[in-house]
């Protein structure tokens, strides 16, 4: 059987020159996606084998790098990996939840991923997203699903950066609005 | 921009909600002996208040889930937001929560104040 090949849904999208710096966006498509469904015992059976522990209150992130654990609903958790590491962490998750009922899924093909940075980046989202962005709501490892423009988004706030989960079929369309918005910081396409 | 406080995520904006109609709709137990009119009334008739309504909510582009809320449809005003399967409030606990409940003037009433007169000035 072929092996699945996998093409960035930005591939072809412009890449902006920051001029001056005050937004830079970055594709990070490819990233692993994992969403588990289940209560708090699978939640926290999913700490110890994933390395840290998954929050517990509601859209909270924990962990660092590129290992990250997003609470987005009551019963919702996103783990995000590096690159390709899909697979391994579905295989290190296998049969840590014993009889807990749950559902483990892989989601990375489903989503393209972009990283905002720079002063400009909340201002930016802003533009058309109607959570309250403000450094004190929005601070670090604040991380929740909304709207940015008529796209359904996943946001996860790092301490330097913003990281966006997008429907790949929508990542053309928000990468296009992040680029429109970012003109008025000195981003040009 | 209409804020709604959703149980799981706090207050957010209108436009990540969707409203899933009127609540406490009860599906007949016995769909075999019920009547044409009863089947109609199930299906097909909804309230349409001026003033208190119940309604079921989903916060779709957020935590995903399902809660009810009593809205005041003259002000738009949400009254309580409870969980699914929960007994309504009744409109008389409402109105004690928040006097004047289906009055236009109510919102106005509590969200503005009234601009202080300064001495002089044309009104």
């Amino acid at each position: 059987m072929a092996e699945p090949v996998f093409r960035s849904a930005l591939a072809d999208a412009p890449r902006p020159q920051a001029a001056n710096a005050g937004l830079r966006l970055s594709d990070r498509s490819g990233l692993a996606v994992l969403d588990l469904r289940g209560g708090d015992p699978v939640a926290r059976s999913a700490g110890g084998a994933f390395g840290h522990g998954l929050p517990t209150d509601m859209n909270r992130m924990t962990g660092e790098g590129a290992s990250l654990a997003l609470k987005l609903g009551p019963d919702e958790w996103l783990l995000l990996g590096g690159e390709g590491e899909g697979p391994a962490m579905l295989a290190g998750l296998d049969g840590a939840f014993g009889d807990e009922p749950h559902a483990l899924v892989d989601l990375s093909m489903r989503f393209a991923a972009i990283e905002v940075e720079g002063p400009a980046r909340r201002d930016v989202l802003a533009a058309a997203c109607p959570v309250d962005l403000h450094p004190e709501r929005a601070a670090a490892g604040f991380a929740t699903r909304t709207v940015f423009g008529k796209a359904d988004v996943v946001l996860a706030f790092k301490a330097n950066s913003i990281l966006i989960l997008v429907n790949r079929s929508f990542a053309p369309y928000v990468w296009g609005l992040l680029v429109e918005a970012g003109r008025e910081f000195g981003v040009a396409a | 921009m209409l804020q709604i406080d959703c149980p799981f995520c706090g207050p957010r904006a209108e436009i990540e909600f969707r409203c899933g109609g009127e609540a406490h709709i009860a599906r007949p137990l016995k769909p075999e002996d019920a009547s044409d009119e009863t089947w109609r009334d199930y299906l097909f008739q909804r309230k349409s208040p001026k003033g208190v309504h119940f309604e079921r909510w989903v916060h779709s582009h957020g935590c995903g889930r399902w809660f009810n809320a009593a809205r005041d449809t003259v002000t738009d005003r949400f009254l309580a937001i409870y969980p699914m399967g929960e007994k309504a409030p009744s409109i008389e606990e409402l109105k004690a929560r928040l006097p004047d409940v289906g009055s236009p003037r109510h919102a106005y009433a509590e969200n503005r104040v009234a601009p202080e007169r300064v001495e002089g000035e044309r009104p």
